[in-house]
């Protein structure tokens, strides 16, 4: 049989589909100018889960060791015509042939790579990698807040947007784990069943909850609350979501293309979306790794199309935003029996946004040399994540993450990168 | 002992009152007090089945309320005192497995890696191999759960489950391992002693190659079990252990190790064993106790009994149990008085449930309907609240997954959290809802509310439905204003579908 709205209530009129009425008001889509002007600075986080290997990314071509230690991975020196070379950087580094969208943000000073960066950490787990960075927390098994949650925690303010901090996917990432309630979107079409329960769930006046209460109308008062936080912020996810993609951006139809269509529809819908985090999984590649027609090669193409399309949708507004691309360690320097790569220690992230310095590439680089490399086999770790992370903070948000602890147990002061300007 | 210092607390009471102190000064006494209230037989009943069960089924409400919940606590805590020989047959043709060695295991269902002569032989190999494993994991999913929805045996399941978390293992690790895992050591042991239960799980090859104790030795040193032994297995975290007892501890545990051995008589079999060879000789120190380094495994074994009766592990394991059948935030009193049976018994788990349940802390109203549920038991209350006929568990593994729990592939070692802050995010509740539609809908495959279900209530009068829904599905509620919202509805479906995704039935 099927239940329909009907079955749920036979006196229809007053109730739920009223105030699921309410909840799909049109939208006015903001102008890109009028954006900008009164613009909330987003931060859009994209992790490459698996370990993406930086060396068939980023391609120190230049370096003697490259080719040898690659004997079936390594790519071309950058040449003019031929669409299998490296795209070139800055005489030493380029992007891998399938990176042209962002190569092309690179020479309009709007992209940068960020070399050797990772975790003091010497794990090659994935899962201890991943928990380590984003909770910002290497080795520390007991920190279990994402960096970006207790970012937003401690900025808390009783004024926050409802769409300050969200994930366009079901699972929420572990940076944005933890006390401050986000949003994960399901995947599963719900406004049926949020008209049905929204009745349940009814909004909580800041006050209701009391010691007068029993212990069991205090639990369920709270379980009220998240459910109609649920709803309300749903509804309004939606119907920004709902909208037709306005404008003449073409996004590549992929999972990943689509989540960044969407990230850009909720940030030009100026509901005050500051942190967004997004997994891209896969790059765990031990065998077969294809640099340019295998699955790294294909996966690069998508990440670099999809982000180069939010870009171009975003335009002057991209301003106010900076996608950072990170992954949880890079590879082994020489490639294994199979084509591929293993676990290994240093890796690398990108930045993409109207606030990076452009125009070079950022980290410090210490060569191939295998007296060089980390435990004789992977690239050394000379940047620490948490360097990177707490200069984005600043940067965007004036929010000074060193100062305020948000990384426990870190008491080192580094100087930043200087890969991004203040905002002005 | 504990039973003494009880009475002595009761009798501290009285003596206050004797005292003619006006109740209103003692806020603890104080009417208003809104946890001061005892709960009713009906709320007692409901408040049992739903910490030592997972819900009740539509019969057993008023079977567990003719008996007193005391008597089928009693019964619960011996699990082999009730029968369940229906569920166990069905489980022989579900779940062949579960009875095998783990030698039988890998010969059933591991396909060896072997050279193929060309790329479509291989792929057909690594075709075969994918879907036996499949069916491996397949088979543990349907077991527990099957369990957990139709054991009669309720209590066993929850605290099974309570092990399955604390000592957790996720099969995608060790995909040809986990269910003897699940048989042998969580199943055989979770009614007996913690020491036996925590030796069987360092013994067992899930654990080791789970937390990669498997190749650690005395050249490559891996903390990665001896760390969690310590801070997730007994002690808890940082609690008297340091960095160097880790070291130390895992030093004593190399050459704790598994795979294919040939004994003396027997046949090559997939097993754990002790290697010396790679077993660290030099003498230890772990929490103070020295150990000379001959012992060889008797060493590890000495340090692991003396992990399993250590103070701070009765302390750490009496906590969490109290988390998890009383509050997230359990009283210190009720904690200390579980501790002391687990030291006085040397960690008889049945006594040290007993406890808890027969604590008269746990029928304070202060820990009624405080606990969040899991996703597993949103999932398993729901089927058994509504009796539902499950013949497929595809798709309960599938919501699982969506609502954060896929069963058995937690990929961290601290297993999943019973506590509500792990669970209440925005987002969750939205797959409770459509579950509790699709459900009533007959639109979960391989699952049915059986008809017999709703008809009564088709026959009831109007007036009366809202009420019996609530009684079925939410029994003891603490108050009928739910009772106007269901009576929007006159569908039957419709109405327990709303019960099920509504706020209390989130509560246990």
């Amino acid at each position: 049989m099927n239940l329909t709205r009907r079955d749920f209530i036979q006196h229809a009129g007053t109730g739920v589909l009223c105030t699921a009425a309410a909840g799909a008001m049109p939208l006015h889509w903001a102008e890109a100018s009028s954006l900008s002007r009164q613009a909330t600075p987003s931060l859009i986080v994209i992790y490459l889960r698996g370990g993406a290997d930086m060396l068939s990314a980023i391609v120190p071509y230049a370096d003697q060791q490259y080719p040898g230690l690659r004997p079936s991975l390594a790519l071309s020196k950058p040449e003019a015509k031929n669409d299998r070379a490296v795209l070139p950087l800055d005489g030493q580094f380029g992007f891998n042939p399938q990176m042209r969208d962002l190569h092309s943000l690179y020479t309009k000073g709007m992209c940068v790579p960020i070399l050797n960066v990772g975790s003091p950490h010497p794990t090659r787990s994935h899962f201890d990698a991943q928990d380590f960075m984003e909770r910002g927390a290497p080795g520390q098994r007991h920190v279990m807040t994402g960096w970006l949650n207790r970012y937003l925690m401690d900025t808390k303010t009783s004024r926050d947007s409802s769409l300050r901090a969200l994930a366009l996917q079901p699972l929420l990432p572990r940076s944005l784990r933890g006390e401050y309630p986000v949003l994960a979107r399901p995947d599963q079409k719900s406004s049926f069943a949020m008209d049905v329960y929204g009745r349940l769930y009814p909004k909580q006046s800041s006050s209701t909850r009391s010691t007068t209460q029993s212990a069991a109308a205090q639990n369920k008062q709270q379980i009220e609350e998240y459910g109609a936080k649920t709803i309300s912020q749903l509804r309004e996810l939606n119907a920004i979501l709902d909208q037709p993609t306005p404008g003449k951006v073409n996004y590549p139809d992929h999972p990943f293309g689509r989540q960044m269509r969407d990230l850009a529809k909720v940030i030009k819908a100026n509901r005050g979306l500051e942190v967004s985090a997004l997994d891209y999984n896969g790059w765990d590649h031990h065998i077969n790794e294809g640099p340019i027609d295998g699955q790294m090669g294909k996966m690069l193409h998508a990440l670099s199309s999809g982000i180069s399309a939010f870009v171009e949708d975003m335009g002057t507004h991209m301003n106010h935003v900076l996608v950072l691309v990170m992954s949880e360690f890079g590879r082994t320097v020489k490639e294994n029996g199979n084509q591929g790569t293993d676990h290994g220690h240093g890796g690398f992230m990108i930045a993409i946004g109207g606030r990076v310095q452009g125009g070079k590439v950022y980290g410090q680089w210490l060569g191939l040399n295998a007296n060089q490399l980390y435990q004789g086999r992977d690239l050394p770790v000379t940047t620490d994540f948490r360097v990177v992370f707490a200069e984005v903070l600043q940067a965007m948000f004036r929010y000074d993450g060193l100062a305020k602890g948000l990384f426990p147990q870190y008491a080192s002061n580094p100087s930043p990168l200087q890969f991004l300007r203040s905002a002005g | 002992m504990h039973k003494v210092r009880i009475r002595a607390r009761r009798m501290i009471g009285m003596l206050f009152m004797s005292a003619a102190l006006s109740l209103s000064q003692l806020p603890w006494l104080h009417s208003s007090d809104p946890n001061a209230q005892k709960l009713n037989p009906k709320e007692a009943v409901a408040h049992v089945l739903q910490r030592m069960a997972y819900g009740g089924t539509p019969k057993q409400l008023a079977e567990v309320q003719n008996m007193t919940w005391q008597k089928w606590a009693l019964q619960q805590l011996d699990p082999q005192s009730i029968d369940n020989t229906s569920l166990e047959k069905r489980l022989d043709g579900v779940c062949p497995s579960r009875t095998m060695t783990l030698t039988a295991i890998h010969e059933h269902y591991a396909v060896p890696r072997k050279a193929a002569s060309t790329p479509e032989e291989r792929r057909a190999l690594q075709r075969e191999r994918n879907q036996l494993r499949a069916k491996l994991k397949q088979e543990l999913i349907d077991a527990v759960l099957l369990r957990a929805i139709y054991s009669p045996r309720q209590f066993e399941e929850v605290m099974v489950d309570f092990w399955r978390n604390h000592l957790s293992v996720d099969v995608n690790k060790v995909p040809y391992l986990a269910v003897h895992y699940e048989e042998t050591v969580l199943r055989r042991h979770a009614f007996g002693k913690f020491d036996e239960l925590l030796m069987a799980s360092a013994k067992h090859p899930a654990m080791l190659v789970f937390l990669d104790n498997h190749v650690s030795g005395y050249k490559a040193l891996n903390e990665n079990y001896a760390r969690e032994l310590m801070e997730l297995h007994t002690l808890g975290v940082d609690n008297y252990y340091t960095q160097t007892d880790v070291v130390e501890l895992a030093r004593v545990l190399t050459g704790w190790t598994c795979g294919w051995r040939q004994g003396n008589k027997e046949e090559r079999a997939y097993q754990f064993y002790f290697n010396e060879r790679t077993h660290d000789r030099g003498e230890a120190t772990v929490l103070g106790l020295k150990l000379d380094g001959k012992g060889g495994m008797a060493d590890g074994e000495k340090v692991i009994r003396y992990l399993a009766h250590h103070p701070g592990t009765a302390q750490f394991i009496s906590r969490k149990l109290c988390c998890y059948l009383v509050n997230d935030e359990p009283i210190p009193d009720m904690v200390r008085d579980v501790a002391e049976v687990f030291t006085s018994t040397q960690g008889d788990l049945k006594a040290v449930y007993k406890a808890i349940l027969f604590h008269p802390e746990f029928m304070s109203r202060r820990n009624y309907k405080v606990k969040f549920k899991t996703p597993f038991e949103f999932v398993v209350s729901a089927l058994r609240a509504t009796g539902a006929q499950v013949d497929a568990t595809t798709m309960l593994a599938r919501e699982l997954r969506l609502m954060g729990q896929p069963l058995y592939e937690c990929d961290v070692p601290t297993g999943y959290s019973d506590q509500a802050e792990a669970w209440l995010d925005p987002g969750i509740l939205v797959y409770r809802w459509n579950f509790a539609i699709m459900l009533n809908a007959g639109k979960v495959n391989g699952i049915k509310v059986p008809a017999g279900f709703y008809e009564p209530l088709v026959r009831m009068p109007l007036n009366e439905r809202a009420r019996r829904v609530l009684d079925l599905v939410v029994p003891g509620l603490p108050d009928y204003s739910f009772e106007t919202t269901l009576r929007r509805s006159v569908d039957p479906q419709a109405m327990i579908a709303l019960a099920l995704g509504s706020p209390i039935f989130q509560q246990q």
